[in-house]
Formats: structure tokens, sequence, C-alpha cells
């Protein structure tokens, strides 16, 4: 049972009345008034311990402990705020850097799927390593066959994604549509904030059908259903309230918006972009496609099943789709993986670097703070004596500095929250397109924890320091008290700071050695000759999906009458149709004369002005004409890998090619160009054919290119016009202008160079300050060794040698070990790599050299002090 | 307890003692700190001299156990005090140890065998 709290100053009125009490009975035995009070004094006894005793008992003795260490630790602070701060923006930086790293990886890797049952959630592949295809989607007879057949695996669901024309609203444009199967909605869990989700009998409808990726011949009656996402109903529709029954055209068909999805429904990318609306998937349509691999196949375990056993039980189900159509599902199997690897998994490589590049950011931060409580702990040896003086126990004071520390570092978790707060957009909005899960990366409860967490152990680490190093023995009390020239720290002390500073060193040269490569893979990247000239132009395509576009003549027609139309425009130089460089193309087989097998390659279908409007470089032979058409001998231009591989030499103009699927059209090379990155920056340039958009019988494209003289985002406005001219109803869509593109491509690259080498900066910053302070204490505390050695004739490059000499040696040592250390780490890099190997000679040998000039330049101004000691005074002050 | 002179020690032997002493003394009424000291000191014939201070910190043992109550009150020569009162529980108390420091005492007494003359 516990009685109530008493208070210390109820016990010290009982303890006077009682000493009352026994001074009255005295003096009624007939002692006189003082006596008696003395005596009865000396009778109670010791009354301080039983005060102590009492305030003991009735207190938990660690915490008001941690109340008084921490109010003295602040008060020590702010009797010397110069330290205090600088702990603190140190601590500030590096805790901030790691926590907006931290949140990156949470945000992408740790946190689970927003869905219901993220954990039991699969992606099915079909898979053909012999055909190149080891991760391609699944098709509807597949997969309506899987979901019949499979039982380790529920609610399996196949989504697609086509583009859409929208029309019959106030601006018309291409939207993505998402298109899904029954299960969708219950497998994401999502509910639509306005309107319904689909019903049984919309997955049956023929309007349905009609918008799919997969053309129908039926007519449709009635409206098609779509559920629009809230970024489209913001931006189209201004978030009426009433847009549910709301009729639009897609694809030049009636279709009625039924729903409008939640903001925050993450469930919505698709392979080109986030989808804009959801239309349901019509089965009975497509139950007879088993080619058609374009479908994302989700699905989840089943309770008390895992993966590889759904793997073991898709692959036999694979094997017996394949025994039953063997022209479809030949050589075809499945693959099944978590849901969140296959989101997640490209990015864990380089996301693990990043946190592992911030964590030595934060070791340096600890190193140098616990350097600073190391100097300060030394300052403080006359305290310390003091206090062990007055009975305070090694661990009572070990307490006193651990607290310390935590504070400060608390102080500086904190300050470092602020660091993150504004880190994380920053990082964010610069991160490359392929980054994963990017909307779910936030700084909340859990960024938190971590944040205080890191601090606390910060704190526990930096404060050892001065506690591992401090010399408590009674011998050194004594003298600490007696003069006033003793350090706390013994050679302890020292060995610990010299330590420190090789590590720092040795970290700093891993971190600049990581950021060097990253600096040569940039560089290398950069250098890469495109094939063409991306500044001041502007891509674009347009829609054409409507009944009058019908057939080749007219896209062509169209076409011409755009190019006439854009080339007219002022500011414009050139204009072409033609595929975008670094966005793919398709390919195809060209049989060449005097050769067996055919050649596999590129393939494109460009005006004559397209070639000059992207700046390719022409080599032999002339560019397309406007009389290239159907009137006139088939031509073709080719470029110097297709020359190489075809004909062994760059020299062909004049020889002939030909389609495989047109046996009987030849071609005639009449030019042949600079090699261009058609799909991506950084593989080789493949061999390509251009045939002119007049004379081809198999395929056109609609995307435009356009060089100007001036700012290609000038242009947008006339562009629009010219189209819109045309035909009004014709939208304008995919606007880039072809820098951008490129900086896109390079963007992962850039990202990885700019936070890499933000680390090493500031490891860089830490490590040199860390290495001026070792070499300052050196000199200050070597003065009046200094001063003698001069006084004895000693020349200024005898005393620069004496003081920097240790020095010297711990930067080589740090920069060493450091060397060792990169070597052995930037195997992991490979993946991050493009042009320099990990082993970079350049970057291993560059790195020290510049480390060693900025090292250098900060030993110069300590050492010019230890030159210009004035003996005199040096000896006098002893 | 015992003359000043005796280290602490056998203070800390005597604990479970002292806390006897004081029920035992309570028994016959409530009574203030000074008063319990000076029933001790006056029972056992001044054999036992009791640290007035050393009291206090077997009070709050008692005390927090809930042995003892405690309230300030108004002694014999008007002065405050805080008198104690031995609770139900206490009283239960006093009889086990009293009972059981007999029949240590008795078994002590065996060992040593009779007084010698």
């Amino acid at each position: 049972m516990r009685t109530r709290r008493r208070s210390d100053d109820d016990f010290r009125r009982e303890i006077d009345a009682h000493i009352d009490l026994e001074t009255d009975r005295l003096i009624a035995d007939g002692l006189d008034p003082a006596d008696a009070r003395a005596a009865a004094k000396r009778k109670f006894g010791n009354v301080a311990q039983a005060h102590e005793i009492f305030y003991e008992s009735r207190r938990i003795i660690w915490l008001d402990d941690l109340r008084r260490d921490s109010r003295y630790a602040f008060k020590a602070f702010t009797r010397t705020p110069g330290f205090m701060i600088v702990a603190i923006l140190t601590l500030a930086l590096a805790i901030g850097l790691n926590t907006a790293i931290f949140s990156i990886v949470d945000g992408v890797l740790l946190r689970r799927l927003p869905v219901p049952d993220a954990d039991r959630l699969v992606r099915l592949f079909e898979t053909n390593a012999e055909a190149g295809r080891p991760r391609a989607g699944g098709s509807p007879a597949n997969f309506i066959d899987w979901r019949r057949t499979a039982s380790t695996i529920d609610a399996l669901t196949a989504i697609g994604d086509t583009s859409l024309t929208m029309t019959g609203v106030a601006e018309p444009e291409v939207i993505i549509g998402m298109i899904v199967s029954r299960e969708f909605f219950s497998l994401a869990g999502a509910t639509p904030v306005l309107g319904r989700t689909f019903a049984a009998a919309d997955f049956e409808l023929v309007a349905n059908a009609a918008l799919g990726p997969i053309a129908i011949r039926e007519a449709a009656t009635g409206d098609a259903t779509v559920i629009i996402s809230d970024w489209l109903w913001r931006r189209q529709f201004g978030s009426d309230p009433r847009i549910v029954g709301r009729q639009i055209l897609l694809n030049g068909r009636r279709a009625a918006i039924i729903g409008v999805m939640h903001r925050d429904f993450l469930l919505d990318e698709t392979r080109t972009g986030k989808a804009d609306c959801w239309l349901p998937l019509v089965e009975s349509r497509m139950a007879t496609y088993r080619r058609f691999r374009q479908f994302t196949i989700l699905g989840r375990l089943t309770a008390g099943t895992d993966v590889s056993r759904a793997q073991a039980e898709m692959s036999v189900i694979a094997a017996s789709l394949a025994r039953e159509h063997p022209r479809d599902n030949e050589g075809w199997g499945v693959h099944v993986t978590p849901l969140h690897e296959s989101v997640v998994g490209g990015a864990r490589g380089v996301l693990l670097i990043l946190l592992g590049c911030v964590g030595c950011v934060l070791l340096i931060a600890c190193g140098n703070v616990a350097s600073l409580l190391l100097m300060r702990a030394e300052g403080r040896a006359r305290e310390v004596a003091v206090r062990m003086a007055l009975g305070a126990g090694r661990s009572r004071l070990v307490r006193q500095w651990l607290t310390e520390s935590v504070l400060l570092s608390l102080l500086g978790g904190t300050a470092g929250l602020a660091v993150a707060f504004w880190a994380v957009p920053a990082i964010v909005a610069s991160a490359p397109p392929n980054l994963p899960r990017v909307d779910e990366i936030a700084v909340d409860a859990r960024i938190f924890a971590f944040t205080l967490s890191v601090s606390m152990l910060t704190g526990m680490l930096c404060g050892l320091a001065p506690a591992f190093a401090a010399r408590t023995s009674t011998g050194r009390v004594v003298q600490a008290l007696r003069s006033t020239g003793v350090a706390a720290l013994g050679p302890g002390g020292r060995w610990l700071r010299q330590s420190l500073v090789v590590a720092h060193v040795g970290l700093a040269i891993v971190l600049l050695v990581a950021a060097g490569l990253m600096v040569r893979t940039l560089i290398a990247v950069h250098a890469l000759d495109l094939g063409f000239e991306p500044r001041n132009v502007l891509t674009f395509g347009v829609d054409l999906r409507d009944e009058k576009y019908r057939g080749l003549a007219n896209i062509r027609t169209f076409s011409r009458e755009l190019i006439a139309r854009l080339e007219a425009l002022p500011g414009v130089e050139a204009a072409g149709v033609g595929s975008v460089p670094l966005l793919g193309g398709i390919s195809n087989d060209f049989g060449v004369e005097h050769r067996e097998e055919p050649v596999h390659s590129r393939m494109d279908v460009p005006s004559p002005g397209y070639f000059l409007g992207l700046g390719i470089r022409l080599r032999h032979g002339r560019f397309f004409v406007d009389a290239d058409d159907q009137s006139n001998e088939l031509v073709a231009i080719v470029n110097r890998a297709f020359a190489r591989t075809a004909w062994g030499s760059d020299e062909v103009v004049g020889r002939r090619l030909r389609a495989s699927q047109s046996a009987d059209r030849w071609m005639t090379v009449v030019g042949v160009v600079d090699d261009l990155r058609m799909s991506d920056l950084e593989s080789e340039a493949p061999a390509v054919v251009y045939i002119p958009h007049l004379q081809s019988g198999i395929a056109t494209f609609n995307n435009y290119v356009v060089r100007t003289t001036g700012d290609p985002q000038d242009v947008i406005p006339l562009v629009r016009d010219a189209v819109r001219g045309l035909d009004a109803a014709v939208a304008v869509t995919r606007i880039a202008t072809m820098e951008e593109r490129v900086q896109r491509a390079v963007a992962p690259r850039a990202f990885n160079l700019l936070l890499i080498g933000l680390f090493a900066m500031v490891a860089l910053v830490l490590a040199i300050v860390g290495l001026y302070g070792l070499i300052s204490e050196a000199v200050a505390s070597r003065t009046s060794e200094i001063g003698v050695r001069m006084a004895l004739g000693a020349r200024r490059g005898e005393v620069i040698r004496l003081v920097l000499g240790r020095s010297l040696v711990i930067t080589a040592a740090g920069v060493l070990l450091g060397l060792g250390a990169a070597a052995a780490a930037t195997r992991y890099l490979e993946g991050m790599l493009f042009g320099p190997t990990p082993l970079d000679p350049m970057t291993f040998a560059g790195v020290p050299l510049l480390f060693g000039i900025v090292a250098a330049l900060a030993a110069v101004m300590p050492a010019r002090r230890a030159t210009h000691v004035d003996p005199v005074v040096a000896l006098r002050c002893e | 307890m015992s003359t000043r002179k005796e280290a602490r020690e056998p203070i800390a032997l005597l604990q479970g003692t002292l806390d006897l002493l004081i029920l035992r003394t309570l028994v016959f009424g409530s009574q203030h700190g000074q008063g319990i000291a000076r029933a001790i000191e006056l029972q056992s014939a001044d054999t036992l001299l009791v640290d007035h201070g050393s009291l206090y910190p077997a009070l709050q043992r008692l005390e927090a156990r809930g042995w003892i109550s405690a309230e300030w009150g108004v002694s014999d020569n008007n002065r405050k005090a805080r008198f104690y009162t031995l609770t139900g529980i206490g009283r239960r108390q006093l009889v086990t140890e009293t009972r059981q420091w007999r029949r240590l005492a008795a078994a002590i007494g065996g060992i040593l065998g009779p007084e010698e003359a």
C-alpha cells in the first residue's frame, strides 16, 4: 500500500517538532534551555543524513540525476556557444541527410504497397528465354485459363493499357486508359469517391470492348462505361460534382463517366504513365487471343501458400497449356514473383548504396563531434578533478558526459529534421522518372522515430570518446588540482583523436572515389555521340484515330499538309515526320543482294525534312526529296551500321535492298547517314533503314520533328494552331523538346552523381575540418617546445617538419586506408557505372592528389602560426 | 541502535528489531517520534540508546508498508507533532514478529546455556 507522497518540508517540520519536544523534556529534567537544545540535537544524531535517507527513499534517483545533468549540460553549452553551434550544425547536416535518404528508402523499399494484403500479392509474367522475352505480359486467353485452373493464386487480375483520344470536352487530349478485369477493384481495395465501380454487365458491353487494344468489328450500341481519375476530373471537368453520367467521346465513340477514383489511389501506373481513366476488360471479345502478351497479370496467394509453391503450380499449368496449344504457347513458361519485388527491385541497389554513402557521412560527423568533445574535456580538467575530489565516481562522470553528448545530438537531430523536411522534396523533385513509388515518400512518424534513434545512438557514440579517454586515477586528480597545465586526457585521448582523423580521411576518400567514378560516368554519357543535334528541336505527335484517317494514303495527305504548314511558320527551319530518337522504334527484316540471310534492322519512315530537322549527318549520297514518292523509283537511305553489316563498307550508294515481306519491291540506296541512338542513350546505335514516307507501304508514323531558330517552347502554340487549322478534332500530344528528352535519359546518372557528390563534398569538408583541428591543436600544445627549439636555433623548415610530420603520417595512413577500402567497395557500384571500371586508375590516382592539395591548404595556416611563434613569449608562459 | 560508538553494521542487522520495538511501543496508543524514542529508552532501562534520527527511516518503512499510519496532531505540551498509530495489519504483524523473536531468543539461549555465576 502506498501512502501519499510527503514533501520534504513536511519531514523537516516533523524533525523540528521532534527536537523541540526533546528540548522541552530536557528542560523539564532540569537543563537550561541552550544546553537542552544542544543535547536534544546530539541525541537526534545526524539530521542531514536523516534528510538524505528520507529524500532518497521517495525518489527515483536516476531520473533526478538526469534532470540535474541536463540542466548542467545546458549551462555548460551556453557558456561556450561556438562549440555548441559547430557541433549542432555538423550533426544537423549529417542526421538530416541520413533522415532524408532513409525517407526515400523507407517510402520506396520498406513500406508495404498501399493495397490490402500487400505481402501476398504476386505478379505473373510469361517467359520465353529463347525468343528473348524473359518477362513478357500475359495474353487474355492464357489469363483466362490460369484463372480457371490455378489453386494457389486467387483474385487473378489482368491489367492492360491503351491510349484514347478524348473529345467532346473543352480541350481535346490524348489520355491513358487502364483496362482492368473483374477482380481489380477488390484486389486494389479501392472505392470511387463518386459514382460506382464496374458492374457485371459492364464487363460484357461491346462499347467497352471497342475501346480496348484489340480492334473489333461489331457495331457498338449504347455508351461505354468509364471511371476517371481524380486528376482528370480536376483538370478537364473542373471538379464538377455532377460529373457522374456525363458523356464524352473516346476515340470517337460515346462513353459515359460512371465514377471518379480517389485522389490517393496509387495503383494507377501503366507502362506509358499514370492512368487517366479505367475501362472494363471485356474478356469475351479477347478470349481467343493467346499471342497478344500485353497484359500485366496480378494475383493474390491463397492462405498457406508461398511463392515457390505458386511458381511450381504455374509452371505445371504453363506446360500443359503449351501442350494443348503448341502453336501459340510452345516454349512459353510462367514466372511468379512477389509484386513488391517487381515494383521496387530495380531501385534497390542504388538506394542501398546511397544509404551506405550517407551512413559514412554520419560516421564522419560523429567522429568530428567526438573530437570536439575530447578537446572540450581537456579544457575541463580542473572541473573533473574537483568533482572527483568531492566523491563523484567515475561512472557518475561518464553519465554526465553521455548526457551532454546525447543532449547535443538530440538538438542536432531536431535541426536535422528541418534539413530533411527541406531536402526530401528537393531530392524527389530531381529524382529520375524510373524511381518507383515516388508518391509514397514522406517524412512522417516512422521517420521521426528513425531520426530520434539515430540521434541517441550518435550521442552515445560521441560521448563514449571523452569517457573512454578520461584519466580519473587519484594521482592525476591531485596533479590537476595543483597545477593548471595538465591535460585531463592522457595519451589515450591523443591517440583516439588521431585515429579518428585517420578514419575520417579514409571514409572521405571512399566517398570521393565513388563521386569521382560518378563524375566520369556522367562525362562519358554526355560525351556520347547522339548522331543528331538535340538543341532547338521540338517533337510532338498527333492522334489520328478518326474514321477519315483510315488508310495510309489519308494519313500521308495529312502529314504532307501539316509539314507544309509547319515549315511556313516563322522561326521554323525544317520540319518532318518520323520516329523520335531515344524512344525506340520498329524493326524489320531486309533482304540484300548477294546475301543469303536477311538483315534484321530498325526501320524508320521519315519525310525529307526529318533529317534536316534532327540534324542527322549525311555521309554519302543525298537525303530524300519530295520527288521520292509513289510515282518514282523506290529508294532508301541506310545508316553506316546497316551498311557495314550488310555490305561491309560505307560506300553503298546504288546498292539494292528490299523489305522481306515485299518480295519484289527493290529499293535503291541513295544515301548513307551517321548512326543515331534510337532506343536509349547508352546502347550501341542499331542498324537503321530509312524509307520515304511517301513510298512506304508498311507503316507510317505520327511523330513530328521541328527545328527552330530560337527556343522551341515559343513555337508550341503556333504548332497547335497549325494542327487545329487542319482538323480541330485532332489532338496534339507527346510534346517535348529534344533536349528535354536527352535530359530525361541522362537523369538517372545525374541523380546518382548529385547525391553521391553531395555526400562526398560534405565528407571532404568534415574530414578537412578534423584535420585542421588536429594540426592546430598540435601546434598549440607544443608552443613552448617550438619556442625552445627556435631559441636554440632551429630553422623554420625544421619547425614545420616537426609540427606537420605527425599529421602527414596520419593523413597518409588515412588516404591509404581509404584507397584500400574503396578498392574493395567500388565493385558494388558496378551497376551504376558507365564508362569507367570500378577500379578506374584515373579516379584512384586523382582523388588522393586532390585530397592532398586540399589538406595541404588546410595545413598552411597552423604551420604559419607555428613558425611565427615568438620564442621569448613561448618560453615565458610555462 | 546501540551506543554511538558502534559502526553502522550492527544497526543494519537489527533493523527488523527496531521495527518490532516501534510496533510494540505503539500498542499502548498513538505516539510521536520523540515519544517512541523515549519509551524505548525507558522500557529497556536505558540499555538501548536510540539515535533518535535513525528511528525515522524505520518509521518511514513501516508507514510505506501500511503497518502504521500517521497524522499531524498536538502533543501534551501544545506542540505540533506527527502521531503514529498501529493499523490492523500492523497489529497482526506485531503478533507474528513477537512470536518469531521469542523463538529465536529461546533457541539462542539454549545454545549459549545458562548464565554463568
